[in-house]
């Protein structure tokens, strides 16, 4: 290597235009590596308070809950008085039904609405034969004026709530937010999960506990409506906190940039509960610097 | 000799940098071959390796990590019966199709892991996050997906919180990984268990593997061979089960074989090129050659121009080499593929440099050994 050097030195004198070149590029490296050095900024890690908080699936559902009207007895339907949307009176006609029976001079028997409110649904037209009248849901009505959310808390989280607790609600997937409420009654046991219900998939997922809250009407809920609910928690205290942007999650590790004398080093940490701006982090202490970098 | 050789090169100048740049560009194919090749490797079974689990129990039948089968709930009792299982880490993979926000359908590979887990004793999962923390897939709905299949999803904007559907069901957006992609480039989707669950169809404490963690490390054998009692169940030893992936996709594949083939070609053309080039530099100075031989040179010192010339030439084009190849590891990076190159790597592919580079110079080592000095000098 020596010999090799001793030959290349009078080729690199004749080089020097090259080599110049060469040293200007390396220049240029570092003044890209002091520049990126310079736009870190150093946070002090510091204790403080987080807002914990739980994300639940809701939906919105009647406060006085749906009235499912099956047929009396077996017939055929001759009809039928309302349509879905129409609004309608405790005691009002729904529709009229020919009995089952060999007497075909046997009078219509009109079926009444049971409570007042609006029809959800109607799955029945005239001419329709009901031959089980126990098993099948005719008419669907429920009272629109007084409407509420339905959280449901899955079953890790079940212990965490109670009536009182602040709640925001929002669209799916952390969208606007809808309206700001208090929990106002939770449910003492856990059960079977509804949202989401109609898919046959809903056997992958374990129990929940639901919660309800009442919705402000009008408030733009519409029944069924798929919606988020933010359960805030009481807030906790953590002895070292960080904004998310100081902490990396690299080869399954999370590791902060901590500044030394001339580069940075790495530091693996792990980590606590997060809010939207910070993150607990075990393994730095309280007044420690790391470095956050701007995203490229 | 050492002073001659080199001067002797540097004096042809347009033959030696037509000399380095083949070394170097040589060297460049050889070390992406290789960095390739275990790049492929690693990808194909990065998920085993990244869970980081002593042993991986599948259905009985099972070939690879990719195509795996789901167990009922109740495996769980007997695999974690052992009492060197410490704890069994579920989790859950298939193949599902996402409908673009735009229209068609293009096919993910769905992971689904125990986040509760992540914060404690377990490798944090995805084990590399451009945005987001782990812990934002808990949230009801939240998937995470690697930033460099945006444009597949054709996503644009802001993709944090864009939902999207997959197997009919709406999820959203709440993390983003970095590089982690699989060998088969079908985009990854990681999700929490339950998720992962309702997103491909299993019920609820059916997993696609148990990964267990023992106490002991050195008790994977006997776990492995209680496992095998069972007649649904088979167990790998967590390296195997990397292997035995690998094996699958990187090797049965054929492309290992196409890899070894570019390097091959590489290490040929290369050899090809230097050969030439010592040839003529070594032939136009045949007079000088002769000369020394008949002042006296012994075998060794003419054989030695040569030797130093393919030194110097192995040196230089195996340093730009080098650097190019790790231009082209950051570049590669940017389309999702891994080159790897390791101490290991980079040490293989210099010894096929500098081979290649003392194949080369057989010929012209062969023309002045034959050299005869009086029919040179007449």
């Amino acid at each position: 290597v020596i010999a090799l050097a001793a030959e290349i030195a009078p080729a690199a004198r004749r080089y020097r235009r090259l080599l110049a070149m060469v040293l200007v590029l390396l220049a240029a490296a570092l003044c890209v590596v002091l520049a990126r050095r310079q736009s870190a900024t150093k946070i002090t890690v510091s204790p403080g308070q987080l807002e914990t908080r739980i994300i639940a699936r809701a939906t919105v559902v009647p406060a006085s809950g749906i009235a499912r009207i099956r047929a009396p007895a077996p017939g055929t339907v001759r009809a039928v008085h309302v349509r879905s949307g129409d609004p309608i009176e405790k005691g009002s006609a729904l529709f009229a039904l020919a009995p089952d029976t060999a007497d075909e001079s046997a009078p219509l028997r009109s079926v009444l609405a049971p409570v007042s409110g609006t029809i959800l649904s109607r799955l029945i037209h005239p001419g329709d034969t009901l031959a089980e009248p126990a098993g099948v849901v005719l008419f669907e009505i429920a009272d629109l004026t007084h409407l509420e959310a339905r959280v449901e808390i899955e079953e890790s989280s079940a212990s965490s709530i109670a009536p009182g607790q602040p709640l925001t609600l929002r669209r799916r997937g952390g969208g606007a937010t809808l309206a700001e409420r208090k929990l106002e009654r939770v449910g003492p046991t856990l059960e079977r999960r509804q949202i989401g219900s109609s898919d046959a998939r809903v056997r992958a997922e374990g129990p929940v506990r639901p919660a309800w809250m009442t919705l402000a009407q009008p408030g733009g809920f519409v029944v069924g409506q798929e919606i988020e609910a933010v359960i805030a928690l009481s807030p906790i205290s953590a002895a070292a906190k960080l904004p998310r942007d100081a902490v990396r999650i690299e080869d399954g590790r999370a590791i902060v940039e901590v500044p030394g004398f001339v580069f940075s080093r790495h530091v693996p940490v792990s980590l606590g509960a997060a809010d939207d701006q910070s993150v607990e982090v075990f393994g730095l202490e309280a007044g420690s610097q790391v470095l956050v970098r701007p995203a490229f | 000799m050492v002073r001659i050789a080199i001067r002797t090169l540097l004096h042809s100048k347009g033959k030696l940098i037509g000399a380095i740049i083949g070394v170097a560009a040589a060297g460049t194919l050889i070390w992406a071959q290789i960095g390739l090749y275990f790049g492929f490797l690693s990808s194909s079974s990065a998920f085993i390796t990244r869970t980081a689990g002593d042993v991986w129990v599948a259905a009985r039948g099972h070939e690879v990590f990719d195509n795996g089968e789901s167990l009922s709930a109740g495996t769980l009792a007997r695999v974690s019966a052992h009492p060197c299982v410490a704890r069994a880490r579920g989790l859950v993979t298939d193949y599902v199709l996402l409908r673009k926000p735009g229209g068609g359908l293009t096919t993910v590979q769905v992971l689904g892991f125990d986040l509760s887990l992540a914060s404690t004793t377990a490798p944090l999962m995805p084990w590399s996050l451009e945005r987001g923390l782990p812990a934002d897939l808990r949230a009801p709905g939240r998937i995470a997906v690697e930033t460099l299949d945006l444009e597949k999803f054709s996503l644009s904007g802001d993709p944090l919180g864009a939902p999207l559907e997959i197997s009919h069901d709406i999820v959203f957006i709440g993390a983003l990984t970095r590089g982690i992609r699989p060998f088969t480039l079908t985009p990854y989707v990681f999700a929490d268990l339950p998720l992962a669950r309702r997103l491909v169809g299993v019920d609820h404490g059916q997993v696609t593997y148990w990964v267990l963690d023992l106490h002991d490390r050195g008790c994977a054998p006997s776990v492995v061979q209680s496992v095998a009692g069972d007649s649904e169940l088979q167990a790998f030893e967590s390296d195997t089960f990397a292997r035995i992936t690998q094996e699958y996709w990187v090797a049965s594949s054929g492309i290992g074989t196409v890899l070894s083939f570019g390097a091959l070609l590489a290490l040929v053309i290369g050899m090809i090129l230097i050969g030439q080039t010592l040839s003529a530099i070594t032939r136009s100075h045949l007079r000088e050659l002769g000369l020394l031989k008949a002042a006296g040179a012994s075998g060794t010192e003419i054989v030695s121009f040569v030797a130093w010339q393919a030194a110097f030439l192995a040196l230089t084009g195996s340093l730009l080499g080098a650097l190019s190849a790790l231009c082209l590891k950051q570049l590669l990076m940017g389309f999702g593929l891994s080159l790897i190159l390791s101490p290991a790597v980079l040490g293989i592919g210099a010894a096929a440099v500098i081979l290649m580079c003392a194949f080369a110079s057989l010929g012209p080592i062969r023309m002045v050994l034959t050299l005869d000095a009086v029919e040179v000098l007449r």
